[in-house]
């Protein structure tokens, strides 16, 4: 039987995690927001979802491809999610000692979890039920059942995540979290198509008891997991702060202080990128040590090298599919947001108590950095000038459009420099 | 003569809100002497340290009498660095930034060698516990060689080894000419290397001398530190 003082304690800290939504959200929306973007918003999305259930839409597409974004963006679902168990770190002090206990709090959470993870699964299948009901004219029963299977197959994934985290760390967690993703596409792909090619009704149900058996054996594996509670915490941490940090991330790109990090329990002991630590410049000045630093602090960051990738390839999807006179207005935008956010690493960057302790000519560090921003956008600003350049100037722009990137990017680049 | 190399006039320094302020912390340090700054936890130490680096608000004056780009080498409480800089980028970084002769290396192995960090040189410290990371603190300091250290707390989380190797560098140092601040709670070291101690207390400097100053201010003629410690913080 389960203690009253556990779930008291529980239900106590789901309260202030949602108090601390509720306090981030009030902070970040406010009436503005409300009038102008989310209840006219609201106010057409709910008036066309009820208008799809009574008329298809028009789309332009074949019932295979729509068929394949439908379960596409299953897929996606099925990827992102995570299992919260409320712990906190003075749980090592007390609740940690009695196994008991420890083991409620897991099991509450693993309640919570279920329910939260039923919750957005209805909600991602009643928003698209109109594409499998009306739009490709498929029966009830059949989305019930994809129902049950995402729900079920959302906990495997999420918690054979966790475990294989456990086992593995560095690369031969990416071997295994691969191997892992590629049978999950494989498994996930035959079922869609045998579900729907035979709609045999013994099939579905024997497939649904396979992965229903499947989760309760994964969710009995992660509960009897023992020796994980540094692993456990620093996930909890994160998940805690998940959406705050997210706040603080946009908020890091206007300039304010980063969010520090928790240190995570296993952390890489070396960097791949120039491993015996390897200068790029061979003639040591201050300044060449200014743009190695600012370099290196980009590129052996995931989270930062990750931003730049992702605004390239963002950039060059919207200028290849917009209008030409929308290519233009992303080509600009894409300088300035460029520079903002390499600005603002620089920012980040020279917060460092270690930086400071050394004697800085203020002018002198900002030419340096303002160097090193340059650089750094140079090869992401001239793959997008040629790509912008080739589609808007014909083939000429293949060798004009990089030149004008980043010369405008080297002229309008002192105005965000702080 | 004996030349000062810090010359501090702190009128006040603190945060924005009242609390953490000190006040009127005026004081020296000489070429070759180890000042010990001692006081209870809030008592304004590390305020007092972070003033004189600059880091904070402060009506004052503080002075050092050394040469551009080497003037002091700071060893903060929490050790500071660049995630993405392994331990030798660090060196190398600090290096270049102090312009220091083509020596440095042979001196940095030394250091890495005596603190016994020269299996980690291309590791990231982020991955080095608590007390790696004060070491490697502790070894971009000394590489420096500054005309003054300022050391906040530099004895947590090394073993015993590391802190018997920081007191013998901290003594090479003196020999060298530097002056060096230390803010500690390890009072029995503290009365053992300090040549003058700075007792502070709600912000202000309550002593400032020598050991037997202090035994003299707390009646306890032969009294440890600790105990004079005790008795002055019941003013």
């Amino acid at each position: 039987m389960m203690s009253n003082s556990i779930k008291l304690i529980f239900l106590k800290r789901v309260k202030e995690h949602y108090l601390q939504l509720f306090k981030l959200y009030k902070s970040t929306v406010d009436w503005v927001v409300w009038l102008y973007f989310i209840i006219p918003a609201m106010i057409i999305s709910v008036y066309q979802y009820i208008r799809w259930w009574q008329v298809p839409w028009n789309l332009d597409m074949s019932e295979e491809v729509l068929t394949i974004i439908l379960f596409g963006i299953l897929f996606l679902f099925l990827q992102i999610g995570n299992v919260r168990f409320f712990m906190e770190r003075a749980d090592q002090l007390f609740y940690r000692q009695f196994e008991g206990k420890y083991d409620q709090l897991m099991k509450l959470g693993m309640y919570y979890s279920s329910f939260i993870n039923f919750l957005l699964t209805s909600i991602v299948f009643l928003v698209l039920a109109p594409i499998f009901i009306v739009q490709l004219a498929y029966s009830w029963y059949i989305w019930i059942a994809f129902f049950f299977f995402i729900m079920f197959a959302r906990l495997i994934v999420i918690i054979a995540r966790q475990l294989l985290q456990f086992r593995w760390n560095g690369w031969k967690y990416y071997i295994a979290i691969s191997c892992f993703s590629i049978v999950k596409a494989w498994v996930y792909m035959g079922l869609v198509y045998s579900w729907l090619h035979f709609n045999d009704p013994i099939l579905i149900i024997l497939s649904l008891f396979l992965v229903i058996s499947l989760c309760i054996t994964v969710v009995f594996f992660r509960l009897r997991k023992n020796g994980v509670f540094q692993e456990d915490i620093a996930r909890e941490i994160m998940l805690k702060y998940r959406f705050t940090s997210m706040a603080l991330q946009g908020a890091t790109i206007m300039g304010a202080q980063k969010f520090q990090k928790l240190k995570p329990p296993k952390v890489k002991k070396r960097s791949w990128l120039f491993r015996n630590s390897e200068t790029i410049f061979s003639k040591r000045t201050v300044q060449n040590a200014m743009i190695e630093l600012h370099i290196k602090y980009i590129i052996r960051s995931k989270e930062r090298r990750r931003s730049f990738f992702q605004l390239t390839s963002v950039l060059l999807f919207a200028i290849i599919i917009a209008p030409e006179i929308i290519k233009w207005i992303i080509w600009g935008l894409g300088i300035i947001i460029f520079i903002q956010i390499n600005c603002a690493y620089v920012s980040e960057m020279k917060r460092s108590i270690f930086l400071k302790t050394f004697d800085w000519n203020e002018k002198m560090s900002i030419i340096y950095t303002s160097r090193s921003v340059f650089w750094i956008n140079a090869p992401f600003l001239i793959l997008i000038g040629f790509v912008a350049g080739a589609l808007l100037l014909s083939w000429w722009g293949l060798l004009y459009g990089p030149i004008f990137t980043i010369s405008i990017s080297y002229l309008i680049q002192p105005l965000f420099q702080k | 003569m004996n030349e000062n190399v810090l010359d501090v006039h702190i009128e006040r320094a603190g945060y924005s809100d009242s609390k953490n302020t000190i006040t009127n912390i005026q004081f020296h340090i000489e070429r070759g002497e180890l000042v010990g700054l001692i006081g209870a936890n809030g008592s304004g130490k590390s305020t007092t340290i972070k003033a004189i680096l600059n880091m904070l608000e402060m009506d004052g004056k503080v002075t050092f009498s050394s040469d551009k780009g080497k003037r002091y080498a700071y060893v903060p409480e929490q050790p500071s660095f660049y995630e993405e800089l392994t331990l030798w980028e660090h060196l190398e970084f600090a290096a270049t930034v102090c312009e220091l002769p083509e020596e440095w290396m042979d001196y940095a192995n030394t250091l890495l060698q005596d603190f016994r960090m020269d299996h980690v040189i291309h590791h990231l410290p982020t991955s080095f516990s608590k007390g790696m990371q004060q070491k490697l603190m502790i070894i971009l300091a000394f590489m420096i060689k500054p005309d003054v250290y300022i050391v906040d707390e530099p004895f947590i989380g090394l073993d015993p080894k590391s802190t018997k190797m920081l007191l013998r560098y901290l003594e090479k140092e003196k020999e060298r000419g530097a002056g060096i601040l230390m803010s500690t709670h390890v009072l029995d070291t503290a009365e053992k290397y300090c040549d003058r101690l700075l007792l502070i207390a709600d912000g202000v400097i309550r002593v400032n001398g020598t050991l037997a100053d202090i035994q003299r201010l707390a009646k306890l003629d032969s009294g440890s530190l600790m105990d004079c410690f005790e008795e002055l913080m019941e003013w």
